[in-house]
């Protein structure tokens, strides 16, 4: 009985340690910004800024989050609980749709590469978040650009003053 | 012996300004009024398109405005004697008739004074219709020139050179231009 007692005892206390170190019934509040004009930049790129809370109050964690393969940890702003993480691509390289950022702890991050040196599949290791990024692609640009407008409105312009003076000339 | 101060007739006057490529002060500052705000509209477009500093650059803008001002004149001056004859010839027929139904009934006036009136009303609408045409045609040549050399020919170039460079080509091809005689 007493042997029992302990051994429930250190199962309880080890318990709750490892909950002290994970998330339990993560929320996720998420601001997302992504490029809208190919023009006035180089590359496209996602910005998601998001803030985490945890039933059982935990701050301050690491955090990872992986797009498209690529895992890189999330900043962490020093005065608030805010989080951001970005990404950059080539605007051809990068198709419209939706895109979605997971969210690991450091649990997680430790699997998710270890599956990715060995090859395996990451999808399998659940997240701790998934922030959705739609993603409708960037404005390339007007169809015809204002000077080409600018020069035919004036050749116009000059060309009927042209036919006027052939006309009064002939 | 032949010599001294012969008094033209007023018919001989009209006819030497008819032929002059000379243009009375008015006209000389219709044209110059014109060609200085014709000048200084690649100033904005230099300005506010290509990001030229106005202070910086204010000397040069000033030099090639009052450059761009003579040539764009000039050609006004050259293509409105040109086109001032045709124009005379053109409108005669319509010039007659209304002169002759404003004095065609006035007895008191000789045959010789409506002729003359009528050359000098031709000699009027000629020269205020050839004045205008002008100034248009030469308006719009100049700015077909200043835009195609400044975002096409010209492009590459930094843009004090390109601003240069566009104002003295478009103005000294259209004096150039204007100087064409028209085939016969």
């Amino acid at each position: 009985m007493a042997s029992t007692l302990l051994v429930v005892s250190v199962f309880l206390a080890f318990s709750s340690l490892v909950s002290g170190d994970k998330c339990i019934g993560p929320q996720v509040k998420s601001d997302v910004y992504t490029s809208k004009e190919g023009p006035m930049s180089t590359q496209a790129v996602f910005i998601v800024e998001f803030s985490l809370s945890c039933k059982n109050n935990l701050k301050n964690l690491p955090l990872y989050a992986e797009l498209n393969g690529q895992v890189m940890p999330a900043s962490r702003a020093i005065s608030s609980d805010k989080y951001q993480v970005s990404w950059s691509g080539e605007h051809k390289s990068v198709s419209s749709g939706t895109y979605n950022v997971r969210i690991y702890d450091e649990e997680g991050y430790a699997a998710l590469r270890k599956a990715q040196r060995s090859g395996g599949d990451t999808s399998a290791i659940s997240p701790l978040y998934t922030v959705p990024i739609p993603y409708s692609g960037v404005w390339k640009g007007p169809l015809v650009q204002t000077e080409f407008v600018a020069v035919c409105a004036a050749v116009l312009v000059w060309y009927l003053a042209h036919s006027t003076r052939s006309r009064l000339q002939s | 012996m032949a010599g001294g101060n012969k008094k033209l007739t007023k018919e001989e006057e009209l006819l030497l300004q008819d032929f002059s490529r000379n243009v009375s002060t008015k006209s000389s500052a219709l044209f110059y009024g014109n060609a200085f705000i014709v000048s200084a509209i690649p100033l904005w477009l230099f300005w506010r398109i290509h990001q030229m500093d106005p202070y910086q650059s204010g000397v040069i803008f000033g030099v090639m405005t009052l450059i761009s001002t003579y040539l764009v004149a000039l050609a006004y001056k050259n293509v409105k004697f040109v086109l001032k004859h045709k124009i005379a010839i053109k409108r005669e027929e319509a010039v007659t008739r209304e002169v002759m139904r404003n004095v065609g009934d006035d007895k008191k006036m000789s045959k010789k004074e409506k002729d003359e009136r009528i050359l000098w009303k031709k000699n009027e609408v000629a020269d205020y219709e050839a004045t205008t045409f002008s100034i248009f045609y030469n308006n719009a040549l100049f700015l077909v020139l200043v835009i195609v050399a400044s975002f096409y020919v010209l492009r590459t170039f930094n843009p004090t050179v390109n601003y240069v460079l566009s104002v003295v080509s478009a103005s000294g091809l259209l004096a150039l231009f204007s100087t064409s005689t028209p085939k016969q």
